[in-house]
């Protein structure tokens, strides 16, 4: 079945394709001089996000 | 604590699965700038990047637990996917979509709408030509590669590229100019076109 998809999303996967490629070729030096890092309190809070989903998927077992 | 630092990426997974969680604090610390820079390049909003990098890692943190990594080796390009997967996710929902048009060339190679058709005969033409074309990028000087790179495939303004590469504004455009004047010239040489009609 031919799935057609809107030209924007098209473009957003194509500039994606490129971009995912693109960013496996820079180091992560080059890439904190190119674009903003997470901050530390994200890197935090997906920890402790993670950590409670695990634990409520394991009494759900 | 310090030894999981050496072990591979296929091993921390096995490691998380396992019970071990720091396994998987370290797949982040490990993965998150090439997330990060990934989603940020796509959306270009800080605070925004930074719920899509937490719901993204969620996500791994999930399909992990459930058994769906299987793919052996790739495990940065695997969370990128995913990323993108939410970041158009997001987009849907806003009926926003940030297309870049860039106004300072009115024959811009990549913003021709006639790459966005959307068959899949077309897509495959067109993914064709764009690889072409990016390996004409490749052969241009340094100078030139690293302008039309910063700007087409990062997405960067001209004034953040002359930051970036320490020449003024008008340098960088130069280079573009010169660029877009080359690939011209290769691509005339090698008959590629972009039109697909």
């Amino acid at each position: 079945m031919t799935k057609h998809l809107p030209p924007e999303i098209a473009f957003l996967n194509r500039k994606g394709r490129f971009l995912r490629r693109l960013i496996l070729e820079f180091s992560d030096e080059e890439l904190q001089r190119l674009t903003p890092s997470p901050l530390p309190e994200t890197i935090k809070t997906l920890l402790k996000r993670a950590h409670d989903q695990g634990s409520s998927s394991m009494r759900k077992n | 604590m310090t030894e999981l630092y050496f072990l591979s990426d296929e091993e921390l997974v096995k490691g998380f699965v396992a019970g071990n969680q720091k396994c998987f604090s370290i797949l982040v610390e490990r993965h998150k700038q090439k997330v990060f820079s990934y989603i940020y390049l796509m959306v270009r909003r800080q605070e925004l990047a930074e719920d899509i990098f937490q719901e993204s890692f969620l996500k791994v943190h999930c399909s992990i637990m459930e058994g769906r990594y299987a793919e052996s080796g790739r495990f940065t390009s695997w969370v990128m996917r995913i990323a993108h997967n939410l970041i158009i996710d997001h987009f849907r929902k806003q009926k926003h979509l940030p297309l870049i048009y860039n106004e300072d060339y009115s024959h811009d190679l990549f913003n021709d709408r006639k790459l966005t058709d959307t068959s899949i005969e077309d897509q495959l033409v067109h993914d064709e030509v764009l690889k072409d074309v990016a390996s004409l990028v490749d052969q241009l000087p340094d100078n030139q590669k690293e302008v039309v790179k910063m700007r087409h495939f990062m997405g960067l303004s001209f004034k953040e590229i002359a930051e970036e590469t320490n020449v003024s504004i008008n340098t960088a455009l130069g280079r573009m100019r010169y660029a877009l004047i080359n690939l011209r010239k290769m691509m005339e040489e090698k008959d590629i076109t972009l039109s697909v009609s």
